[in-house]
C-alpha cells in the first residue's frame, strides 16, 4: 500500500517527473525491473498502431461527501471510445440525493451538465450516507461512512538540487498522527492552485498503528514563492479501496507492466465505474521560502 | 479417505487385479532365473550414464540405466550377447555365459565429435518408442552447449523452451510455462533439491551452471509416482559428478560472466570432486561511466557448485552436493537487495542385491531475500525465506526384465518466513515479523512396471500425499470484504490444517511395431504449497505460501495419447501428442490486494479453476553432420474466476496458440560447427482498454473485458558458431559466437497506452521491446 518509508528512498534514486505511481507493491518490482533494463539492455520504445474494439459506453458515477460545507459533489459522465479526442459526455436530468440517517436527505442540484451540488449539505463523522442516483429507470446506490478526522501536524519543506532525472525545487514532508484505537485509511492530495498532483497517496495504518507518521509527497518540485494546500483525506475502507485500485490502473496503463489491470472496485450497486466517498478532510497551506545557498 | 474422485476407485481395483494377474502369471515360469546387474560409465570420466540401453540379443529384453548409472536384468541362464547403447558413445557389446548372478560394470567411450557418430543398432528401437515414460525430454548437455542464446551465456532453461508443450515466460526470460500450467507449478529438482526461484537477474539467466550439469529431464506428463507437489512438470536436473580418472580444469570467459571448474579424482576409480562457479560482472563497466548515479551502482550474480562422490565397496556410494548462489544489488549507497537459493543434498545410493536398488537422500533447500534501506533517518531490513529439509528413499526392484518396481517415501518439513521488517534508528515504524508458517508434506508411492508381451507396458502408480499445516499461528476468518472477523490461536505443533490425498498414475504403452508406439496416461497431482505471481514476470520477492483453511491445495489432473515413431535405424526421432489437463483450486490476487507485510494475505486472494488442451508435435535427428529437432505446439489455455472478469471464462496469458521451433545444428568440419535457431509464437493474451472516462480529475482507461487481446506475433532467429582449436592437443579451447535476434526484430515485450502530455484528451499506444540485435563471443578452455 504506499508505505513512504519505501517510497522516498526509492523517490531519492529515481526522482523523475514521469507519472509513474510509487505505491509498493508493483512500483518495486517495476523499480529493479526498469533499473535493469537501464544498466544493461537497451530497451526501447515506440509508438504503435493498435486496434482496440470499442466498447459499448457505460455510466460513471462520482460522489463525495465532505465534513464541510459546500464540497458535496456528484459527477455524472460516461465512457467514450479509447482514441476519442475532446469532451467526455455528460448524463444530465438525473435525480441525485444523499440519503441520512438522521434528517432529510440533501437533494443535489444539477448545477452545470452531469455537475451535481448542494451548497449546505455536510456529513458529521461517524454517521452513514447513501448516494441514490436514479436515471432512465436505473437507480444506482451507493454507501459509504464517514470517518473521524485525524488533522496534518505540520508540513515541512526540503529543496532538492537538479539532477540528471530530475528538476530542482521544493517538496514536502507531511507529519500526522493516527490514533491507536481505530483503523484509518488515508490519502494525501496536494493541490497547486486549482490543480491536483496525478500522483496517489495512499496508506493505511496497518504498519504504523498510533505512530507519528512522517509521509513525503514526491512529485513534480514546487518553485520559492508557490503555494501548495495539502488535503488529509480520512477515508473509509470501501472509498481508500477504490481510490488504491484506481491507482493500481492508472500504474498499470501507464507503464504496461505488474498486474493484469482491471476496473477498480466500486462501492456503488448495481456495478457501474466510480464510487461514492463520505470523507473527513484537513488541509494545510505552506508557501515556499527562498532555496538555502 | 474423503475422496471424491471416481477415477481413482476404479483404478484402485483394476490395478489390484493387474497385480493378481501378474503374480500369477510369474509362477507360472519354472526356469532358472539369474540377475545381471552393475553400472554403465563413460570410460574417460568414470561418470555414469543415465539411460543408457541394456539389450540382450538372444531374447529380446533389455532394460536402460536409472539416474544412478544402474541396471539390472533378471533372465533365464544361458549364454548371451549383451548390447550397450547410449547416444553419442559407441556401442559395447560383451558375451556373457550367466549361470549365478553376475555384476558387471560396464565403461563406453564417447566419440569425440558428433561426426564421428553412427546409426545405432536397428534392432532397438529408441528410449522414446519403448520406454515406459511419455511427455518426458532428457536433453543432453553436449546439444545445450552448441545452441546459442542470449549474451552466448549457456542455459538450460532458454533450451528447454525450445521443446514442445513448454513455453517461454518472455523475451529472455529463465521461466516457462509448461502444458498451460504457471512457473511456480514446475517441480525444478538440482540433485533433488527444490528450487524456489530457478533464476538469476529477473529471470535472464538461470541459475543453473551448464557446466556443472549433466542431465536434464523435462516430464510433461505421465508424471511417475516418484514425484509429486507440483501440478505441472517436472525438471529434474542433475549435477555432473567428477572426472573418476584424472584432474582437469576448464572455464569460459564471455562478455557478461566467465566461469570456472576444477574436477578430478578423490580417489581414481573410487571417489571424484567438482567444484564449479561463475559471476557476471557486466556492472563493472558501469564503474567507467562518469556520471555518480551510475557510477556506484552494483548488479551482479554468482554461484557455485559442488559434488563429491565416493564409493564405499560394490555395493555403496556416498554422494554430496551443492549449490549456492546470490543476486547482489545495490544502487549507491540507499539501497540494498539481495536474493538467492542455497541447496544441499547428501545422498546414499546401496545396492542390496543385484535386483534391488535404494537411493536414500537428505535435502536442505533456502531460498531468501534481504532488502536494505539506508538512508538519512530512514533505515530498515526486509527478509523472507523459505527452507525445506527432506528425507527421502527411493527403492528400485527389477524383477524380471520388463518388470520394475518403484516405492518409497520423502517427508518434508517446510519453514516460511513470509517478511520481517526491523527498523534502525528513530524511522517511525513498527518493527514487523509476519508469523511464521510450518508445515509437513509426507509422502509415499508405489508404482509397477509391467509388460504382457512384448506388445503392451503399463506403468501404475499411486502417490499417498498428505500436507499438515502445525501451530503456533494465528487462523484468521474472513467476511467478504476481506476483514478479519475471528482470530484462533494455536499452539506449537497442534494441527491447523490437514490435506490427505491419493494421487493415481496410469502409463499404458502399446508397441504396434519395432519402431513404433502409442502411449496413454493418466496423471493426478495435488499442490500444496503456492507461489502467487503479481506480475507479468517471476520476481525474486513473489511469495509463496503453503495450503491452510483458506488456501485449499491445487489439484491437477491430465490425459495425454502420443504416438511415437523412429525412422533410418532411430535417427529420426518422430512423435504427436495430445493432452488435456485441468486445474482446481487456482490462486489470483484480487484487485488492489495488498500484500506487502500483510499476516491477512489471505484475505487477498481469489480462487477458480484453470484447463488446457493441445497438440505437440516433435521431430527430431539425432545424428549425423545435421541435426536438430521441429517442434510445434497448438494449445489452448483458460482460466475461470468467479472475482475476476465478472465470472465469465477468459484466456490465460500465457495462451499462445502456436508456438514453433526450429534447432538446426551443422558440423561444418572437426573444428568448426553452425547453429540457428527459430522461434515464432502467437502472442501473449493481454488486457487493453475498450475506452476511458474521466475520474477523480484523471483520465482513466475502461477495462470491459481480460485478456481479450493479443500481443503481436513474436519470432526470432539466433545464430552461433563454435570454433575449436586443433584437436590432439591437450589443451582444448573454442570461441563460440553467437548473435541473439539476428534480423533484429523489435518483438514487443509491452504495450501500454499513455495521454499526451498536452492534451490528456489524445491517447497512444506505445511498445517497448527489449532486445534488438546482440552478437556476442565468448571463450572455453580445457587442460
Amino acid at each position: 500500500m504506499l508505505p513512504s518509508f519505501i517510497c522516498f528512498p526509492l523517490f531519492h534514486l529515481f526522482r523523475t517527473n514521469s507519472n509513474s505511481d510509487m505505491r509498493t507493491g508493483t512500483s518495486f518490482r517495476h523499480f529493479i525491473f526498469l533499473l535493469f533494463l537501464l544498466v544493461m539492455l537497451q530497451a526501447c520504445e515506440e509508438h504503435v498502431q493498435i486496434n482496440l474494439r470499442d466498447a459499448e459506453s457505460v455510466p460513471v458515477i462520482e460522489g463525495v461527501l465532505t465534513d464541510k460545507r459546500g464540497n458535496a459533489f456528484v459527477k455524472l459522465s460516461a465512457t467514450v471510445d479509447y482514441f476519442h479526442t475532446g469532451h467526455f459526455p455528460v448524463i444530465s436530468g438525473a435525480e441525485v440525493q444523499i440519503l441520512r440517517d438522521e434528517g432529510p436527505p440533501f437533494v443535489m442540484i444539477e448545477e452545470s451538465p452531469g455537475l451535481y451540488i448542494n451548497y449546505v449539505a455536510r456529513g458529521i463523522p461517524g454517521r452513514k450516507y447513501t448516494l441514490r442516483v436514479a436515471f432512465e429507470d436505473e437507480v444506482y446506490t451507493g454507501v459509504s461512512t464517514m470517518p473521524s478526522k485525524v488533522a496534518i501536524d505540520s508540513l515541512v519543506p526540503e529543496y532538492f538540487g537538479g539532477t540528471r532525472f530530475s528538476e530542482e525545487g521544493f517538496l514536502v514532508h507531511c507529519y500526522f498522527t493516527d490514533p491507536a484505537e481505530q483503523k484509518n485509511y488515508y490519502r494525501l492530495r496536494v493541490l497547486k492552485g486549482n490543480f491536483q498532483s496525478n500522483y496517489y497517496y495512499l496508506l493505511d495504518d496497518r504498519l504504523n498503528n498510533g505512530m507519528s507518521i512522517h509521509y513525503f509527497l514526491f512529485g513534480k518540485p514546487f518553485l520559492p514563492g508557490d503555494t501548495a494546500v495539502v488535503e488529509l483525506l480520512n477515508l473509509d475502507f470501501p472509498t481508500f479501496d477504490y481510490y488504491n485500485s484506481l491507482s493500481f490502473v492508472v500504474a498499470s496503463s501507464t507503464q504496461g507492466m505488474g498486474t493484469t489491470p482491471a476496473n477498480p472496485n466500486s462501492n456503488l450497486f448495481p456495478e457501474v465505474l466510480g464510487y461514492f466517498g463520505a470523507i473527513a478532510v484537513d488541509r494545510d497551506t505552506i508557501v515556499f521560502p527562498d532555496p538555502p545557498d | 479417505m474423503r475422496q471424491k474422485n471416481p477415477i481413482l476407485y476404479v483404478f484402485i481395483r483394476w490395478a489390484g487385479m493387474a497385480f493378481f494377474l501378474y503374480a500369477f502369471h510369474v509362477k507360472g515360469s519354472g526356469q532358472q532365473v539369474v540377475t545381471m546387474s552393475g553400472f554403465v560409465r563413460d570410460s574417460l570420466t568414470g561418470e555414469e550414464l543415465i539411460g543408457a540401453t541394456v539389450y540382450l540379443e538372444e531374447i529380446g529384453e533389455g532394460t536402460i540405466t536409472n539416474v544412478y548409472g544402474f541396471y539390472s536384468l533378471s533372465v533365464p541362464a544361458g549364454t548371451y550377447r549383451v548390447r550397450f547403447n547410449y547416444l553419442g558413445y559407441r556401442e559395447k557389446m560383451i558375451t556373457l555365459v550367466l549361470k549365478k548372478n553376475e555384476s558387471r560394470n560396464v565403461e563406453m567411450s564417447p566419440f569425440t565429435h558428433p561426426i564421428d557418430e553412427v546409426v545405432v543398432t536397428g534392432d532397438i528401437a529408441d528410449r522414446n518408442v519403448t520406454y515406459s515414460e511419455m511427455s518426458v525430454t532428457n536433453l543432453d548437455t553436449r546439444e545445450i552447449k552448441t545452441i546459442p542464446v542470449l549474451f552466448g551465456e549457456l542455459d538450460v532453461l532458454k533450451t528447454i523452451q525450445l521443446l514442445p508443450g513448454i513455453q517461454s515466460a518472455g523475451e529472455g526470460n529463465s521461466g516457462f510455462f509448461v502444458r498451460g500450467g504457471d512457473i511456480s507449478q514446475n517441480l525444478i529438482l538440482l540433485d533433488e533439491a527444490p528450487v524456489y526461484n530457478a533464476s538469476h537477474l529477473l529471470g535472464f539467466f538461470s541459475i543453473f551452471n551448464s557446466d556443472a550439469i549433466r542431465d536434464v529431464s523435462v516430464i510433461k506428463g505421465g508424471v511417475p509416482a516418484e514425484y509429486g507437489g507440483r501440478l505441472s512438470s517436472v525438471l529434474d536436473v542433475k549435477m555432473r559428478e567428477g572426472n573418476m580418472k584424472k584432474w582437469n580444469v576448464s572455464g569460459g570467459l564471455g562478455l557478461i560472466s566467465s566461469r570456472l571448474m576444477v574436477e578430478g579424482p578423490l580417489q581414481k576409480d573410487r571417489g571424484s570432486l567438482i567444484v564449479s562457479g561463475r559471476r557476471t560482472y557486466a556492472d563493472l563497466f558501469l564503474r567507467l561511466s562518469p556520471d555518480s548515479l551510475i557510477k556506484n551502482n552494483v548488479l551482479y550474480f554468482y554461484d557455485f557448485n559442488l559434488k563429491a562422490n565416493y564409493r564405499l565397496g560394490n555395493n555403496d556410494r556416498l554422494y554430496v552436493s551443492g549449490y549456492w548462489g546470490r543476486d547482489v544489488f545495490r544502487f549507491r549507497n540507499y539501497f540494498g537487495f539481495d536474493w538467492g537459493n542455497f541447496t544441499t543434498t547428501l545422498r546414499w545410493n546401496h545396492l542390496f542385491n543385484e535386483k534391488l536398488f535404494l537411493n536414500t537422500s537428505f535435502v536442505y533447500s533456502n531460498y531468501n531475500y534481504v532488502f536494505e534501506v539506508v538512508n538519512e533517518g530512514i533505515e530498515f531490513d526486509l527478509t523472507s525465506s523459505i527452507r525445506d529439509w527432506n528425507l527421502k528413499a527411493d527403492f528400485q526392484y527389477y524383477i524380471k526384465p520388463g518388470n520394475t518396481m518403484f516405492f518409497g517415501f520423502k517427508s518434508n518439513y517446510h519453514h516460511f518466513l513470509p517478511g520481517e521488517v526491523s527498523s534502525r534508528g528513530d524511522f517511525p515504524i513498527h518493527d514487523k515479523k509476519l508469523e511464521t508458517k510450518y508445515a509437513r508434506e509426507h509422502a509415499a508411492y508405489y508404482s509397477h512396471e509391467t509388460e504382457w508381451g512384448d506388445i503392451l507396458t503399463l506403468k501404475y502408480g499411486l502417490r499417498f500425499s498428505m500436507f499438515t499445516l502445525v501451530g503456533p499461528g494465528n487462523v484468521y476468518r474472513f467476511s467478504d470484504e476481506g476483514f478479519a472477523t475471528d482470530t484462533t490461536w494455536y499452539a506449537r505443533g497442534e494441527i491447523i490444517a490437514n490435506y490427505p490425498h491419493l494421487d493415481p498414475r496410469l502409463l499404458v504403452t502399446l508397441r504396434t511395431g519395432s519402431t513404433h508406439s502409442i502411449k496413454v496416461s493418466y496423471t493426478h497431482i495435488h499442490q500444496y504449497i503456492h507461489q502467487i505471481a503479481q506480475s507479468t514476470a517471476s520476481t525474486p520477492i513473489d511469495l509463496w505460501i503453503p495450503s491452510s483453511r483458506i488456501v485449499k491445495p491445487q489439484s491437477g489432473s491430465q490425459v495425454a495419447m502420443g504416438y511415437f515413431r523412429n525412422f533410418g535405424r532411430n535417427s529420426l526421432e518422430t512423435s504427436a501428442e495430445i493432452y488435456y489437463k485441468h486445474m482446481d483450486h487456482q490462486i489470483e490476487y484480487r484487485n488492489g490486494a495488498d500484500i506487502l507485510l500483510n499476516d491477512q494475505v489471505e484475505s487477498q486472494l481469489v480462487f477458480g479453476r484453470g484447463w488446457s488442451y493441445g497438440l505437440e508435435l516433435f521431430v527430431k535427428k539425432n545424428v549425423g553432420k545435421l541435426r536438430g529437432w521441429i517442434s510445434y505446439t497448438l494449445s489452448k489455455t483458460e482460466r475461470s474466476f468467479e472475482a475476476i472478469n465478472n465470472g465469465h471464462v477468459f484466456p490465460a496469458r500465457h495462451d499462445r496458440t502456436h508456438n514453433l521451433s526450429l534447432v538446426g545444428l551443422y558440423d561444418l568440419n572437426d573444428r568448426i560447427s553452425l547453429s540457428a535457431s527459430w522461434v515464432y509464437y502467437t502472442g501473449n493474451a493481454v488486457t487493453f482498454p475498450g475506452g476511458k472516462y474521466m475520474i477523480d480529475g484523471q483520465v482513466t482507461n475502461y477495462y470491459p473485458e481480460r485478456n481479450a487481446y493479443r500481443m503481436p506475433p513474436y519470432h526470432r532467429l539466433d545464430l552461433g558458431m563454435v570454433l575449436e582449436n586443433k584437436p590432439g592437443k591437450k589443451y582444448r579451447s573454442s570461441w563460440r559466437f553467437s548473435i541473439y535476434n539476428a534480423y533484429a526484430r523489435k518483438n514487443a515485450y509491452s504495450i501500454y497506452f499513455e495521454q499526451d502530455e498536452d492534451n490528456p484528451t489524445i491517447t497512444y499506444a506505445t511498445k517497448l521491446y527489449l532486445f534488438s540485435i546482440i552478437p556476442s563471443v565468448s571463450y572455453q578452455f580445457k587442460f
